[in-house]
């Protein structure tokens, strides 16, 4: 038999929480980059009239370097888990969500970390309420990604496994990614230009 | 001898044909069948258990729906006492009495004015569409199901618990900002109706979410992006569009509640005002508002279709076209904050380059290229279905000329009333278009044809005439140099504020009377406006009785009236 008169295979849909996964993701990041330009333009009206927006030294870039360090990493692990959930390897994909659920948990402490370092009160000047809001919402982002992250290994755990564990994995992994997209985007806009 | 509508002949086919099927039979207690679900969701009655915890996609759109005509009815009836204190105060402005008739003061006009539009955008026409293209959507593509059933469910009582304590804060004193300081005696007032627009968003944004994940993911095998029915082509690019949107309002809102409670002041506008609705504003201003008006055009395409029996001769043209008015309407950029005040390298404003005027342009001429394009087949239609194509069709043209005049430097219209004329004519475009579907898909929603094509015609004609007289008089107005902010202004004069905005209703003021000398003109066309938008309040009362009345049928009555015995009725 030819194979050129098989039937031609049927058309695989795109995975539909993953879809839902890459719209959330999308719409959270452009609330996000909404903050972040926010942020920017008082910034630099402030400077335009000569204001000061931080104190000299009153932010340090050491430790928010080493939660960009961290979340780099957990892109290694998360992707890990998701290779590891196509392969259906159980004992890999327990591990990659553990380590990236602790990563998670390191850069949370590390937040905290900044807020007792920094001392501002959130009404002490502009710059004060705008650094809280945006690292706020980054700190949102990241719980809800740690959740997503909870609920595939809940998941595995209860026994999933299959196609259906390995598209939750790679839909929390896009939503984990965007995550750190954001997080590049607070660091290089209010810790390093600050 | 009159048809019911039944669904238009899409690419679809498949689905199509069995749906027609399923109509044309009579609805047994096991048929899996769209009809079938109907009757047997009408079999189960409904409970309140069913309304809470049910995840059939139909009950949730029809739910959408109901409240939603219902809100639009509210808020029509807002306006119009909104007009009705403005022809009161321009005849109070020759004896010098400055008081108010209906609201007590400006502060509270203020707060209806502004929750006349945020009623008009987040608990009219979003929900509406929304529920519209929850029911429909999944039938054109083949599914049988939304993609995520208990987050539609979850985004309507989102939407449902958020526009509650919108419109109750705002009530009660809160709103999106105060003519005045926010003092801390309406914060938390403020504050509430900043959450409850946060939640209200959050909820159609889920919704938009379960809409155009279904549309990507569970279509018909087979079935491309390219063949899908213009319908469910405009709601996937509104959905996108309203996904990309609306994050920068809850951006703002998060921003603006944390400085509210954060005891900095919230000053986002150029000019370090603390007035919310100057940071909130852009979403009721072209180009973002045209973003509610995506899903009428694939409504236009459909009656078109449907009413000539063939499919359209350029397909991809009304699909590209589609496209490029969601694409357009992405307004986010707009903001007050990012354009007022700059200036561009000549040293003019932004607002007066023509690279920013471009966009509208470009909006009215893909409306107009639209029209053209299928005007040849609208002399065909049967009459009902041309009254409602041309009636749609009519008030998006309105609004698209009028968005691209008002940009048009030699006019200079950029701050008139004509803003709020396309703002207008989108929201009764957008009810329109809604009525339109929901005629066209009434066996869909409510497995009985909704409204008898008479009252279906006394609607259309009520909403189009107020629809084009409220337009009409507030495009005139601004061509006669009435300012968009039209306050009561004296009255605001009198009380110490702070606020830009009083400067500007000064200014509005003089200009105003001065324009219109002692405002006998003034008074006409707002009378004129007034009596549009009771006109449009009327054709919504009627129709949401009947929704009303649907959504509440018994079972036995659902399912006595099948399509067969509708058509044997008829004929």
């Amino acid at each position: 038999m030819k194979t050129t008169s098989l039937p031609s295979p049927v058309p695989t849909r795109p995975r539909t929480v993953l879809i839902g996964s890459l719209l959330a993701s999308s719409a959270t990041f452009i609330a996000f980059c909404s903050l972040v330009a926010l942020y920017v333009r008082h910034r630099q009206q402030a400077r335009i009239v000569g204001q000061d927006w931080f104190t000299e030294g009153s932010l340090q870039l050491g430790p928010a370097s080493m939660m960009l360090m961290t979340l780099l990493l957990s892109v290694v692990t998360v992707q890990w888990a998701v290779q590891s959930a196509k392969t259906e390897d159980r004992p890999h994909q327990f591990m990659a969500l553990g380590t990236t659920l602790l990563f998670g948990v390191a850069v949370l402490n590390q937040f905290w970390f900044v807020y007792q370092d920094v001392g501002l009160a959130i009404d002490d000047s502009k710059a004060a309420l705008f650094f809280y809001v945006v690292t706020g919402a980054f700190i949102a982002m990241l719980v809800v990604a740690m959740i997503a992250m909870i609920i595939a290994t809940v998941r595995s755990l209860a026994g999933t496994f299959g196609k259906e564990l390995a598209n939750i994995v790679q839909a929390s992994a896009f939503f984990w990614h965007a995550t750190v997209v954001c997080y590049a985007l607070v660091w290089y806009t209010v810790f390093v230009t600050k | 001898m009159s048809f019911p509508s039944f669904p238009p002949m899409t690419a679809s086919s498949t689905s199509y044909q069995n749906t027609m099927t399923a109509m044309m039979q009579p609805a047994s207690t096991n048929d899996h069948t769209l009809i079938g679900r109907i009757a047997a969701q009408g079999k189960r009655s409904l409970s309140l258990r069913s309304l809470v915890a049910t995840s059939d996609h139909i009950l949730i759109g029809r739910m959408f729906i109901v409240l939603s005509l219902l809100c639009a009815f509210a808020t029509a009836v807002l306006g119009v006492l909104l007009r009705i204190e403005h022809i009161a105060h321009l005849f109070r402005l020759r004896a010098d009495h400055y008081s108010f008739m209906v609201f007590d003061d400006p502060n509270n006009w203020f707060r209806m004015w502004t929750l006349y539009r945020m009623s008009f955008i987040f608990l009219v026409l979003l929900p509406l569409l929304i529920g519209l293209g929850m029911t429909i959507i999944p039938s054109q593509i083949g599914a049988d199901v939304l993609a995520f059933p208990r987050a539609a469910l979850g985004a309507f009582w989102c939407w449902l618990i958020g526009a509650t304590i919108m419109v109750v804060s705002v009530l009660g004193g809160g709103g999106w900002g105060s003519l005045y300081h926010v003092t801390p005696d309406n914060t938390d007032a403020v504050s509430l109706t900043l959450l409850g627009t946060g939640m209200t968003i959050c909820g159609l944004l889920l919704a938009a979410l379960v809409i155009a994940t279904t549309i990507i993911s569970l279509r018909e095998t087979g079935m491309s992006l390219k063949n899908v029915p213009p319908f469910t082509w405009s709601m996937l690019v509104a959905s996108v569009v309203w996904l990309t949107t609306f994050p920068i309002v809850i951006a703002n809102i998060a921003l603006i509640y944390t400085g509210l409670h954060g005891g900095q002041a919230t000053s986002f506008a150029v000019s370090e005002d603390e007035n919310i609705w100057l940071q909130l504003d852009w979403i009721t201003e072209p180009p973002a508002v045209y973003a509610l008006a995506i899903p009428a055009l694939g409504i236009i395409l459909e009656l078109l279709y449907a009413a000539s029996g063939r499919k359209a001769p350029w397909p991809t043209f009304g699909a590209i076209a589609v496209g490029l008015f969601g694409f357009l309407s992405i307004g986010g950029w707009l903001q007050d904050f990012f354009v007022a005040g700059n200036l561009t390298a000549d040293g003019m404003p932004v607002a007066s380059d023509p690279r920013y005027q471009l966009p509208y342009v470009v909006f009215a001429m893909a409306i107009m290229l639209l029209v053209f394009a299928f005007s040849a087949n609208m002399f065909s239609l049967p009459r009902v279905k041309n009254t409602r194509t041309a009636s749609l069709t009519l008030m998006l043209v309105a609004a698209t000329v009028f968005g691209a005049l008002r940009v048009l430097e030699p006019f200079e219209l950029l701050e008139s009333t004509i803003t709020t004329s396309v703002f207008n004519a989108l929201a009764v475009a957008g009810i329109i278009a809604a009525v339109a579907g929901i005629c066209h898909w009434s066996y869909q929603l409510f497995g009985v044809t909704l409204v008898p094509e008479k009252m279906n015609q006394i609607i259309l004609i009520l909403l189009l005439t107020g629809g084009l007289c409220l337009t009409g008089a507030d495009a005139l107005s601004g061509v006669l140099g009435a300012d968009s902010f039209v306050l009561l202004p004296e009255v605001a004069l009198d009380v110490e504020s702070p606020l830009s905005s009083q400067v500007e209703a000064q200014h509005v003021s003089s200009a105003f009377v001065q324009t219109f000398d002692t405002g006998s003109i003034a008074a006409f066309l707002t009378f004129a406006s007034c009596l549009g938008l009771s006109l449009v309040a009327a054709g919504l009362l009627m129709l949401s009785i009947e929704a009303l009345t649907t959504f509440g049928r018994t079972p036995q009555q659902v399912t006595a009236h099948t399509p067969s015995q509708e058509m044997a009725s008829t004929t």
